[in-house]
């Protein structure tokens, strides 16, 4: 089947393409260069005037796993206000915050995205979290499983393994979780909690490993260097939250030593002491560290006004915020000597002053870094705010009155102590396209998504050109997954499943002897139910496949 | 007789879904062995037992095809107005095959141990909680408090697994821990230590342990008035209490189902309320148990199915929560079903549907005595036996596979269902 959209003005940074007038051609869910010899025209779309661009990719979003679960679990009021009902060809569901995976893909979908990757799969969970992506549809799926408080790890840093074991251990959990990178989340942090520590430094050590999180971040970094796996380590620094955290996020940076690292949710970790409630934006240092080092990329985690949930790793740090929850409650978790969790559902207010510098300081990091090849529109779905507010965002990155319409109306001290009132810029819808599409394509290793060349998977999305970009990018006129016209002008037209991304690096296999022995002897299932075969991952994906990305990658940066 | 065995095989028949289990098959008759319990056997070896006559589906208690129980299935349901999927006794497979048939037909979708589990749902949407799993008690805890629950009787192996080990990573030995038990003359032969230490027991009759809960919580927060008067054995549970507070990880362990008496809810919230205050000075965490006859794996579909857990009615087109309205048992008194779906496809022992005037249609695992009030009884592949799946454990974060022992006849639960919504076209 060949499919031809006719005469759209194509936005393809990959390529340097600036709204240039062309066609584009499908066939059987690729991108080709146009029909073979003799061949015909199944489909045309005349999509004159209107822009076209990759499926956007989010890069960093909480839609699997156990920790999304428990927030679906606690919150049925939150769900009430956002029913979705069975039509058409869409099953029932729900929205908000923490919205039934079927609502996820639909979602997703209709605002032109294409794929979208958990960043924080617990190894002993990874399961359930494949089990979760498989039951969300339309998009691509895939997610960074996390280490860095699991008692393996741990154990061989304190014996002084060697660099080649560990990397051995962080590719056996790599290809036995079926991911496509790596994460770290509070830096031992999340097993110091369960020895009843409440706040761990980058330099302080471990109480009984006697390890820091800098040798955590570094170990971490250079293994999946070292085993090429495309995506840097995804690196949620310590101290999330802490007032004076620049700091920390700073000297993390530093702590990698030049090894390529991925800083998540920037914004929870760019905060000052100054004024008089000893909180500040440092947005302006931590954009300039991003500026200075190329190997540095980052996600915003930009927060929005509203109802949310946050839903984290990061046990140690929810604990410490349980109070601030709202409604107030809140759910922690110590987990199999492998992590943590805790779940706690936030209300972000614009006349809160905290919030509201909080909603700037992401605003100011996004307008300060000035590559849009490693900055990333997220939310942090839904630790900032769901999904489905990205359009708003886009429109105030692209936007300056509007954004200073907005601005006006947070808590007038912290629209003070922020500069973000003085920033002219307005991001172009270029540089949109470069985060939301071809940066994130790049920086996960998925060489056939985020551009439209030929050879591309045909995951196309058309948009009628609007002054308001919110508008735009709501509901766009057409959405290809796979070369399937799967929604058009906000409608689900058709429902497919879309696979799963994962790396297979290689390792030792050896590793799996001790690994099985500290199975048997330590925890309460055995290493062959832990990993995940592909068989399982093409079981529970509804039919969508598994999508293995090669590991190679240049030399090291410095 | 071919023969032929597995090993490390997850067993479905309590929520601590131990996968230490071989498997000995012999033909399709199963021998469970390696750290099979006795439970395990029994179940392994019921659900393989050859049929006698070999029939496995019914239609009014008479033995009909497969196929003719589906078609009259499919009849029932596209008669059905207020289906009422209830039991979902069923793997993660199985609950996604049932919930998309649900979705189409509106049904109701209730568990039969939602009573039980409504205890620590209702915590959890009211307060939350701090809790831990399976492998952190193994290895951290140590101090471990029993509260209305013998464990052993709903998880034989916890004892053995999660307590009584040979090398907890975070203490010298097991036996430095202490397991104190609170309850009404709890059974203490699986949590007496290999060396004979014994638990402690703190008697308190079951119509007491809400009042011993909440006593526990104001002592722990120093919320008591200064003259409280009670008969219970204050001396004792502030004594728990301040070890509680001594301990490096505490665990305090439930299991819901045997905190049957009303409101229970609010004992378990006075439970997770002292683990609260006792986080504020040193780590303890909360071990509610749970998981049997798969009420974690099809709650955790309906919760990222739906959006919502168990007693959610989907007659409206979209999911409407409420654990009183759409309890099976209120809503077979009222009348407001005019079909069951029965799903009780893991436990033999436990197959048998609730008492209803309307038509049921019960899907029942191998080993189930033919029921005489079911309108069609379809016997269902078992995972782990003769279907593969998916299996939450008690501690609601290992999700474990269930691999296929034995190749058998019998359709899956998923199978049923996906035959069920074909047959009702659009």
């Amino acid at each position: 089947m060949l499919t031809l959209l006719k005469g759209g003005k194509i936005v393809d940074p990959t390529r340097k393409l600036s709204r240039v007038p062309g066609d584009i051609y499908m066939r059987d869910g690729w991108i080709v260069e146009g029909p073979l010899p003799g061949e015909r025209i199944d489909q045309e779309i005349d999509i004159t005037g209107r822009i076209v661009m990759a499926g956007a990719i989010d890069m960093h979003t909480h839609i699997g796993g156990g920790k999304v679960n428990i927030a679906r679990n606690m919150l049925p009021e939150d769900h009430r206000f956002d029913p979705v009902h069975r039509a058409g060809l869409c099953r029932s569901g729900c929205g908000h915050a923490a919205p039934s995976t079927l609502t996820t893909g639909y979602r997703y979908a209709a605002m032109g995205y294409t794929a979208g990757f958990e960043p924080a799969m617990l190894p002993v969970n990874a399961r359930q979290a494949h089990l979760e992506m498989g039951d969300t549809p339309i998009i691509d799926k895939g997610a960074y499983v996390m280490l860095g408080s699991d008692d393996f790890l741990l154990r061989l840093m304190r014996e002084g393994a060697s660099q080649e074991r560990i990397n051995d251990y962080v590719g056996f959990t790599i290809a036995s979780s079926q991911a496509l990178g790596l994460k770290v989340v509070n830096p031992g942090g999340i097993s110091d909690f369960k020895f009843n520590r409440r706040k761990l430094d980058l330099d302080e050590a471990h109480s009984h490993y006697n390890v820091t999180a800098r040798q955590i971040v570094h170990t971490l970094a250079r293994a999946l260097h070292e085993l090429k796996v495309p995506h840097p380590l995804h690196i949620h620094a310590s101290n999330l939250g802490v007032p004076g955290n620049f700091q920390t996020t700073l000297d993390t940076i530093t702590g990698a030593e030049g090894f390529p690292i991925h800083l998540t949710h920037i914004q929870f970790h760019s905060y000052g002491t100054e004024g008089d409630r000893k909180f500040s934006s440092e947005a302006a240092k931590i954009a300039e560290a991003i500026n200075n080092n190329p190997h540095v990329s980052a996600d915003v985690g930009q927060i929005m006004f509203g109802q949310t949930v946050t839903c984290s790793g990061d046990s140690m740090t929810q604990h410490r915020n349980a109070g601030f929850g709202s409604p107030k409650k809140s759910v922690v978790m110590d987990i199999e000597c492998d992590a943590g969790c805790g779940v706690v559902p936030f209300k972000y207010k614009d006349k809160n002053f905290v919030n509201a510098l909080q909603w700037a300081v992401g605003l100011e990091i996004f307008l300060r870094v000035q590559d849009p090849w490693r900055i990333f529109l997220t939310t942090d779905h839904p630790n900032g705010a769901p999904f489905t507010s990205y359009p708003h965002l886009i429109r105030l990155l692209m936007d300056k009155t509007f954004r200073n319409d907005a601005l006006s109306r947070i808590h007038p001290d912290a629209a003070t102590l922020s500069s973000l009132g003085s920033i002219d810029r307005e991001y172009t819808l270029d540089e949109i396209a470069i985060m939301t599409r071809a940066a994130p394509a790049k920086i996960l290793g998925l060489k056939d998504c985020g551009h439209l060349a030929p050879g591309a998977r045909a995951d196309v999305v058309v948009y009628q050109e609007d002054s308001d970009p919110e508008k735009m990018f709501t509901a766009p006129e057409y959405v290809f997954k796979n070369g399937t016209l799967v929604a058009k002008s906000g409608e689900i037209v058709a429902v497919t499943w879309g696979d799963v991304h994962v790396v297979k690096p290689q390792f030792d296999r050896s590793i799996e002897k001790p690994l099985g022995e500290y199975f048997e002897r330590h925890l309460t299932q055995r290493l062959g139910n832990f990993k995940i075969a592909d068989d399982e991952i093409r079981d529970i994906t509804n039919g969508g496949g598994l999508r293995v990305h090669a590991c190679e990658r240049d030399g090291r940066t410095v | 007789m071919a023969t032929a065995s597995l090993t490390d095989i997850a067993c479905p028949f309590c929520g601590l879904a131990c996968d230490d289990i071989s498997l000995k098959m012999e033909g399709e008759r199963i021998t469970a062995g390696g750290g099979a319990c006795p439970r395990a056997q029994a179940a392994f070896q019921k659900i393989s037992a050859p049929v006698e006559g070999g029939a496995q589906s019914w239609i009014e208690g008479k033995p009909v095809d497969l196929d003719q129980a589906i078609a009259r299935a499919i009849e029932l349901m596209g008669a059905s107005k207020a289906p009422l999927f209830a039991g979902l006794a069923t793997d993660v497979l199985g609950m996604r095959g049932l919930l998309e048939l649900a979705d189409r037909t509106g049904a109701v979708i209730d568990h039969m141990n939602s009573e039980g589990k409504l205890r620590n749902l209702r915590t959890v949407q009211d307060a939350g909680w701090i809790t831990t799993t399976l492998s952190e008690v193994r290895n951290r805890a140590d101090l471990i408090v029993c509260f209305g629950t013998d464990v052993t009787s709903r998880f034989p192996r916890f004892f053995e697994r999660c307590v009584w080990v040979e090398e907890p990573m975070f203490l010298e030995s097991s036996e430095q821990r202490k397991v104190i038990m609170i309850g009404d003359a709890p059974e203490i032969a699986a949590a007496t230590s290999p060396k004979g230490q014994q638990p402690e027991v703190i008697s308190i009759p079951l119509n007491r342990l809400a009042e011993a809960a909440a006593l526990m919580r104001g002592l722990a927060n120093q919320s008591l008035p200064a003259k409280l008067k009670t008969d219970l054995p204050l001396e004792a549970l502030q004594s728990v209490v301040d070890r509680l507070k001594a301990a490096h990880y505490g665990v305090i362990v439930w299991a819901a189902a045997d905190l049957n008496w009303s409101h229970a809810d609010l004992t378990v919230q006075a439970l997770t309320g002292m683990i609260g205050t006792l986080n504020t000075t040193t780590r303890c965490a909360g071990m509610p148990l749970g998981g049997s006859d798969g009420d974690f794996s099809s709650d955790a579909v309906m919760l990222w199915q739906t959006g919502y857990p168990y007693r959610t009615s989907l007659a409206s087109g979209t999911g409407q929560y409420d654990p009183v309205m759409h309890s099976t048992q209120r809503i077979l008194e009222d009348n407001e079903a005019d079909l069951v779906l029965w799903v009780a496809g893991l436990n033999p022992d436990r197959t048998e549907p609730p008492q209803t005037q309307c038509p049921v249609i019960a899907l029942t695992s191998a080993g189930s005595p033919v029921l005489p009030q079911a309108s069609i009884q379809i016997t269902v592949a078992t995972p782990s036996v003769d279907a593969s799946g998916y299996f939450f454990r008690a501690d609601k974060v290992v999700t474990l596979p269930l691999r296929k022992a034995i190749q058998r006849s019998n359709p899956t639960v998923a199978d049923v269902a996906h035959r069920i919504l074909v047959g009702l076209g659009d």
